[in-house]
């Protein structure tokens, strides 16, 4: 039974998951960095811990603080939240060691996910399409070559233990290989220790889709897929469920094969399967062992809350929402309000209204500082269909006031008005296309 | 994380999103990054104004150097430039200017033939034809790999200013991090007009050379901007956000006769 | 000349040609650091027949690595600048080892300056490690002292001849040796940094410098096959500091010649001549069309 969790996180998502916690009654410790003193989920939780200055690796990735700072408030468990520590299996290892329960997969499911080559290896024996391209590591010049031959260009080469759009290259002719072979070993082994690289099929004009699983270790919920397309170097800015390139067969044949997927690894908790879809081909690409900012899109569309049930997956409890897959209803779409200044927050009024979520750590009066992720809110709408949902979004959006820094909101906007996203003819390299026209504000 | 990097100079990991969207300047300390060259393009010239010229010069490898020619692609396959210095013409709050932008990304900015040529033939062009030419610099100094000819390349960039003051063309040195070296002792030194970035590295021997010559720690700030400031050589220093206005203040001060 | 005269001019000559002219690019950087080497002061006492020096730069002080003044060579009056080596260590201590720092340059292109307003050709005489790497140096400016020079000598309008005597060390060489016409002595070498530095930073071991000096082409063979040096100045077969006199007529000879003709072209000639040499060294054929622009801003001002 867990009584009292530590969210080992900041900004929205902790605010996300205390709420979550309260309605649950359980307990809740938050921590927080000399930065961010006055953040507001320290205000709601029941306790709130300081657990280092400002510099991540003093305090949200400092496993040390945050595990005392559980252990000494009598904490039954730790949330990750998403980044930071949330995909540490050094982190998850510490944690149950110390006695705790860590509310998300175990450190062997996180570790495996997170070798992109033994994720491809798994994904295909589930029964899932994965990229073509390599599942063992690329050794040599040579073998590139080979591959890159039998792939046909263009090609991507991509650092084994990388992730988040770090250490990837694009190789489009046989004069690249060597300088770009060389590079990506270089970068993989900087970024993720190791210069274990494998090699692609590079798509040029994908969507980006990703299927919601909860997975109890008896049970693998379906919550429908997310298409994250809207993205700016791979930071997505636009999600939504569903997605109208996916249609019912598809959605059908991704349910079975992820299901399947989540069993072969007795995965326990929330996670999220991401796919390209290009001309009718979904390829997997990777796994994400944790919650995904976007999760509301996918808690409208299927009425579950998602943190609830990761908490109550990890502490054994009951629920009868793990029982049956959820019936899929009406269309969620978010976006995301990032900052581009820090600064005092002078002003803020978020849009309300019957159809509208927005999940948020800001308030009038709050510092926006330039050390963590920029995202100030998420705002989330339900409605019938895309169309309206975009409309309904645009109406929030006009409603939505921040004063005292800048923004992504006129961007945003920007773009739910461009006549390709509002067709759904568009695809990953959307954001590109557009920052051509987006000035540089002096 | 992935979404951030650490400052040089306060070493606070700051959010690349907004530092870009703060011109790449450290919201903290105000520690200028290096831009990169389209950003800086971006960031002076009017939209779509700015048109390359001799963007398909590269180096012959003069002295036949073993290892260069690959160094040299090296570079240009990760930076996409095929040496130092990016030259062309753009406008600059509707006032037309050549502009020429080293690189510091490739190959420490050095100055070899190409990059001389580049500039000196821009400088030759802006005599000519009236135009104000504009460069900033950032270079750790002359290319050994090319030897005596990299030598030459500051006599004849500054030869090309001399021709520029003859005509009463002007020239405008906008001082980046770092500007060392032989560019120092050559064209960088000679505008007629020079502005600096704040906190940028400019001077014309190496500080570890410094140090190993007068056997003690440099001073703080020292061949910093301000120093070059306070001791004479340094017209203004301005910020990031500031330089297009600037630059088109001086432009619309020097019209050309 | 008397036949003892002649006789041992002949014997020098056989001397000098005797020598292979096989000495390493390394042997002549080790020679052209030799102590014993005949400097500035040498050549203006056995080339000129009077000469006066002149201090300062009017702005902070004197350097005493840079010499400068007025000479007289077969009665031509002309304004000498040099780099000032010393051949003991005293000597050294108070030339700075031939280094300058920014007031030596702002001295040069003073009485530069000078020599023009009163028509006098210059001669410089180059040996120097390069510009001293100091405190005092980048405070007062040496990165635009140098640079001022490379302007100002490009367009000076009276004739500009430079002997690299020894070392030409990098831009503190090129600080007086931009001009007309340069010649390197035969064991001298001028390059845009060390061979111990070229070895240390590219090579990743100092103690390469030997093969570096020949990898760099500094010699003054290596320069004169690629026309950065008009020609080469004999020296004794053992050493220019075996027999400077012989070095020193050389010079002398060569001075009057090109003085000869340099100072029959009418100033605005001249400096074009010099401008166009300087805007195409090392250019290729190809290369040589870049001249076009220039020669029409040249017809522009002169």
């Amino acid at each position: 039974m867990i009584k009292k969790v530590l969210i080992a996180n900041r900004g929205e998502i902790a605010v996300r998951v205390v709420r979550a916690l309260r309605a649950m009654s359980i307990k809740s410790v938050c921590v927080y960095s000399t930065a961010d003193k006055d953040g507001l989920w320290n205000k709601l939780a029941d306790e709130c811990i300081c657990i280092g200055s400002e510099k991540a690796c003093d305090s949200y990735l400092n496993i040390n603080n945050i595990i005392s700072a559980a252990i000494h408030s009598h904490c039954d468990a730790i949330h990750p939240g998403v980044g930071f520590l949330s995909e540490s299996a050094e982190f998850v290892d510490i944690v149950e060691k110390s006695g705790l329960i860590f509310i998300g997969p175990n450190k062997e499911t996180i570790n495996l996910l997170g070798n992109k080559i033994e994720a491809r290896i798994l994904a295909q024996k589930a029964g899932l399409d994965v990229t073509p391209g390599s599942f063992k590591e690329v050794e040599s010049v040579a073998e590139l070559k080979t591959l890159a031959h039998e792939l046909g260009y263009p090609i991507i080469l991509k650092a084994s233990l990388g992730g988040g759009g770090k250490g990837m290259r694009v190789i489009t002719n046989d004069g690249d290989l060597e300088t770009n072979f060389n590079i990506a070993r270089e970068e993989a082994n900087k970024f993720f220790a190791n210069p274990s690289i494998h090699v692609e099929k590079f798509l040029t004009h994908p969507r980006h889709i990703e299927i919601q699983l909860l997975s109890d270790g008896k049970n693998v919920l379906f919550l429908g897929e997310r298409d994250c397309s809207v993205q700016k170097n791979h930071q997505k800015l636009i999600e939504e469920s569903p997605s109208n390139v996916v249609n019912q067969k598809l959605r059908n044949k991704l349910k079975i094969a992820s299901t399947n997927l989540f069993k072969l690894l007795n995965y326990q908790g929330a996670g999220t399967i991401e796919f390209l879809l290009e001309d009718d081909n979904c390829y997997f690409m990777e796994v994400n062992a944790r919650v995904q900012v976007e999760h509301p899109v996918s808690e409208f569309v299927s009425s579950i809350d998602i943190i609830k049930e990761m908490v109550k997956i990890s502490g054994k409890a009951n629920s009868k929402v793990m029982n049956e897959n959820p019936i899929l209803r009406n269309h969620s779409m978010e976006v995301r309000i990032n900052a581009l200044s820090c600064g005092k927050i002078t002003k803020f009024n978020p849009p309300l209204g019957p159809s509208v979520r927005v999940d948020t750590h800001i308030y009038t009066g709050y510092n926006v500082s330039p050390y963590y992720d920029s995202m100030l809110a998420k705002i989330i709408v339900y409605t019938n269909n895309r169309q309206e949902s975009i409309k309904t979004l645009l109406s929030c959006l006009t409603e939505l006031e921040i004063e005292g820094i800048q923004t992504n909101k006129d961007i945003i906007i920007k773009i739910l008005k461009n006549k390709k996203f509002v067709s759904g003819k568009f695809d990953t390299s959307l954001y590109k296309e557009m920052e051509k026209d987006l000035k540089w504000k002096i | 994380m992935e979404n951030l990097i650490q400052c040089p100079n306060c070493h606070e990991e700051i959010n690349k999103e907004i530092l870009f969207n703060n011109l790449e300047v450290c919201p903290n300390c105000n520690y200028h990054f290096r831009l990169k060259l389209d950003e800086r393009i971006k960031l002076i010239c009017d939209s779509d104004s700015f048109v390359e010229i001799d963007e398909k010069l590269e180096s012959s490898n003069p002295l036949k150097l073993e290892g260069y020619s690959e160094k040299l692609k090296k570079h240009k396959d990760k930076s996409n430039l095929n040496d130092a210095v990016v030259c062309g013409k753009a406008n600059i709050n509707k006032q037309e200017a050549y502009l020429c932008l080293m690189s510091f990304d490739f190959m420490g900015g050095s100055m070899g033939a190409i990059v001389g040529e580049k500039i000196t033939k821009i400088m030759i062009d802006g005599a000519l034809n009236n135009i104000p030419v504009v460069i900033f610099s950032a270079s750790g100094g002359a290319r050994m790999q090319e030897g005596i000819f990299s030598l030459m390349q500051m006599a004849k960039t500054s030869a090309a200013v001399a021709l520029m003051n003859k005509c009463k063309v002007p020239l405008f040195i906008v001082l980046t991090h770092p500007t060392t070296g032989g560019v120092t002792a050559s064209f960088a030194m000679l505008g007629d007009v020079i502005l600096s970035e704040p906190g940028a590295l400019i001077g014309f021997a190496g500080p570890r050379v410094i140090q190993g010559t007068i056997g003690e720690k440099l001073p703080d700030g020292f061949q910093t901007a301000e120093f070059q400031k306070d001791h004479g050589f340094v017209d203004a220093i301005i910020e990031r956000k500031d330089l297009k206005k600037t630059l088109s203040f001086l432009l619309k001060t020097h019209k050309v006769s | 000349m008397s036949k003892i005269e002649l006789q041992e001019m002949k014997e020098k000559l056989a001397r000098v040609e005797k020598f292979a002219k096989k000495r390493t690019p390394w042997e002549c950087v080790k020679l052209s650091r030799n102590k014993d080497r005949p400097g500035v002061e040498d050549y203006i006492k056995l080339i000129c027949d009077d000469f006066m020096p002149l201090c300062g730069d009017r702005l902070f002080g004197d350097d005493r690595a840079m010499l400068g003044g007025i000479g007289l060579i077969d009665n031509r009056p002309v304004t000498i600048i040099g780099n000032r080596k010393g051949s003991n260590l005293k000597e050294n201590i108070d030339v700075n080892y031939g280094m300058s720092h920014p007031e030596g340059y702002r001295k040069a292109l003073r009485l530069a300056k000078q020599a023009e307003r009163f028509n006098r050709p210059i001669i410089s005489f180059i040996d120097t490690p390069g510009a001293y790497p100091g405190l005092g140096s980048e405070q007062r400016g040496i990165g635009e002292a140098i640079a001022t020079n490379l302007k100002e000598f490009a367009t000076l309008s009276v004739p500009i001849i430079s002997f690299i005597i020894g070392e030409g060390g990098s831009g503190g060489a090129l600080g007086i040796g931009v001009g007309d016409k340069l010649y390197l002595l035969e064991n001298a070498v001028y390059s845009v940094i060390t061979p111990e530095g070229f070895a240390s930073i590219l090579m990743h071991d100092s103690s390469k410098a030997e093969e570096a000096a020949t990898i760099m082409k500094m010699t003054a063979q290596d320069l004169l096959e690629m026309e950065i040096i008009h020609g080469i100045i004999k020296e004794d077969k053992d050493g220019a500091h075996i027999d400077p006199s012989f070095s020193a007529q050389e010079i002398k000879k060569t001075i009057n010649k090109d003085l000869n003709s340099l100072t029959k072209k009418n100033p605005d000639s001249l400096v074009r001549y010099r401008l166009k040499k300087i805007r195409s060294i090392g250019a290729s054929k190809e290369q040589h069309a870049w001249s076009e622009p220039l020669l029409k801003v040249l017809q522009k001002i002169y």
